[in-house]
């Protein structure tokens, strides 16, 4: 699956996503999870659509390098 | 001064009943006890309450004010804590069946400081199932004091529900999406999700690390600022500003409009702003690109982190657990590592987007929640649930500080919720922007009516 089209998702890879967390999901249960993680996929998509390259995934969002709680902040613009 | 002039006065005023000897910490506490007996079965509002507790620690803060041993204005004030907050001896049920027998060994730091401080708890409020999901089925819902057939709101409803319906003087509650703004928005009281980190949340169970916040909730902003002052063991001193003149305030626009907006909330919201601007405020507009992409990014974060903290009772007991909530910790384990990634990025962008607009303005103006309180809690994972959190979850996502106040009422008298959200650190400066907007409306804190089961 690319970032930006993330197909149809449907019991069976479900069952192996939840499988790959250490849960076995039986079909009924991994069944209604599909149309919410048919959601999950898209609004993901739409994430990665934005490109933040090498924007940090660390740390307090308005401290892009690690600064203190009460920091000035500043953009966290970047990637 | 009649009972409900007693449990509806300002902290400050209890507190100087105290001192002045024209009330009584044992004799306030009574009161708040009758009251909790006369309104909890109808509102649900306390999964424990802790009367024993409470009226041994009324009568110490009675001993050592009569002693001249003053602990501050929290010294014999009825409060509660959120029923995820680990209170040494009594039991921490987190809304649910799986620690439904939980007596912790320890308080949370929270709850020492409020001990410190001469606080009385008088009991422990209810929550959505671990401050998730949805409600547990043996706990069953907190009704809103305004309307007992409609949600106080999740997931801290039972705190917003206990300090609006004169049960407690405050409450602390939590917030990793809304969970204090959206109760405190539909009960018409104010609550603040202080910056991220500000206030310790050990001792707390957690839903999700990174979007946790503990903080107060009260019925006006100078209570709410009083009990973030202890808890963060600070002198107390009042949170306030001389009037609103030049005060810079932005206008979301994104959050003004949408299809979940309701016409009355628009209406209130709109009022609230010509209010501010009359009062001398300097109002503008300001629209964030992309913010649609913060509803996006709440769950991917959100999700993984809560169903690692979950992981092995899902495994060995999910039956215990209500359908709602396990079905969302069940979808947190299909979220890939890629997009919990992305999602915590996107924080980093969203907290450039607000800091940039605060930049040029001292706050930021949005309503809290998009419509009054509904007759059930959506579930957070679908469409009902994304839009209740649309307006609060931005700010657990760049963790910048966001208070409700009462800005007025909807259809069926219900609250209608304003939410003024700060810089990073800003904490009482948004609060003091919220008392001056409630000394702008005499009626924005009228109590709830009096239902018939105390008419009787």
């Amino acid at each position: 699956m690319s970032d930006n089209n993330p197909g149809q998702v449907d019991t069976a890879e479900v069952q192996r996503m939840a499988a790959h967390n250490g849960v076995r999901l039986d079909p009924e249960r991994a069944a209604a999870l599909v149309p919410f993680v048919q959601g999950l996929l898209e609004a993901d998509a739409r994430l990665a659509a934005l490109d933040l390259g090498t924007l940090p995934a660390a740390g307090l969002p308005w401290a892009p390098f690690g600064g203190s709680m009460h920091g000035e902040g500043g953009s966290g613009h970047g990637g | 001064m009649a009972a409900d002039d007693i449990l509806f006065a300002p902290i400050a005023v209890v507190a100087a009943g105290y001192r002045s000897g024209a009330l009584s910490p044992v004799d306030v506490n009574e009161l708040t006890l009758a009251r909790i007996a006369a309104l909890n079965p109808l509102l649900n509002t306390f999964i424990t309450v802790t009367a024993d507790r409470a009226r041994a620690a009324a009568w110490h803060a009675e001993q050592e004010l009569r002693r001249g041993v003053d602990r501050g204005l929290l010294h014999g004030i009825p409060i509660a804590l959120k029923d995820l907050i680990d209170t040494a001896g009594v039991r921490t049920t987190c809304g649910g069946r799986i620690l439904a027998d939980n007596v912790p060994a320890r308080n949370a730091p929270i709850v020492d400081r409020l001990e410190e401080a001469g606080a009385v708890l008088v009991g422990k409020t209810n929550l959505l199932e671990f401050a998730y999901g949805i409600v547990h089925p043996d706990v069953g819902p907190t009704w809103n004091p305004w309307a007992p057939d409609r949600t106080a709101g999740g997931s801290s409803g039972g705190s917003a529900a206990a300090v609006a319906a004169g049960l407690c003087f405050a409450a602390v509650g939590t917030d990793t999406g809304g969970s204090i703004r959206i109760p405190a928005a539909y009960c018409g009281v104010a609550g603040l999700k202080p910056t991220y980190g500000l206030v310790s949340t050990q001792g707390i169970f957690p839903l999700s690390w990174s979007l946790d916040h503990a903080g107060p909730i009260a019925r006006t902003s100078a209570d709410a600022a009083l009990l973030l002052q202890v808890i963060l063991g600070e002198e107390i001193a009042p949170v306030e500003r001389a009037g609103l003149q030049g005060l810079r305030l932005a206008v979301l626009a994104n959050h003004r409009e949408g299809k979940e907006m309701e016409p009355a909330v628009l209406a209130a919201f709109s009022a609230a702003c010509r209010d501010l601007a009359d009062a001398g405020a300097v109002l503008q507009e300001v629209t964030i690109p992309d913010l649609h992409l913060a509803d996006d990014a709440l769950f991917p974060v959100l999700g993984p982190e809560a169903s690692a903290i979950h992981s092995r009772w899902l495994q060995e007991r999910p039956q215990d657990y209500a359908p709602f909530t396990r079905l969302q910790l069940e979808l947190g384990l299909t979220v890939s590592s890629l997009a919990h990634v992305r999602g915590q990025q996107y924080r980093r962008y969203l907290a450039g987007q607000l800091l940039d607009i605060l930049q040029n303005a001292d706050a930021i103006l949005s309503p809290t929640a998009p419509w009054v309180a509904p007759h059930e809690d959506p579930v957070i994972a679908d469409e009902a649930g994304a839009a209740e959190g649309r307006r609060t979850g931005l700010y657990n996502l760049s963790g910048l500080p966001a208070l409700t106040v009462n800005c007025g009422f909807g259809p069926g008298d219900l609250p209608i919720g304003l939410q003024i959200a700060g810089r990073p650190g800003a904490d009482r400066e948004i609060l003091a922007i919220g008392a001056a907007f409630e000394a702008l409306r005499p009626d924005a804190n009228r109590r709830p009516p009096l239902p018939a089961a105390l008419q009787e």
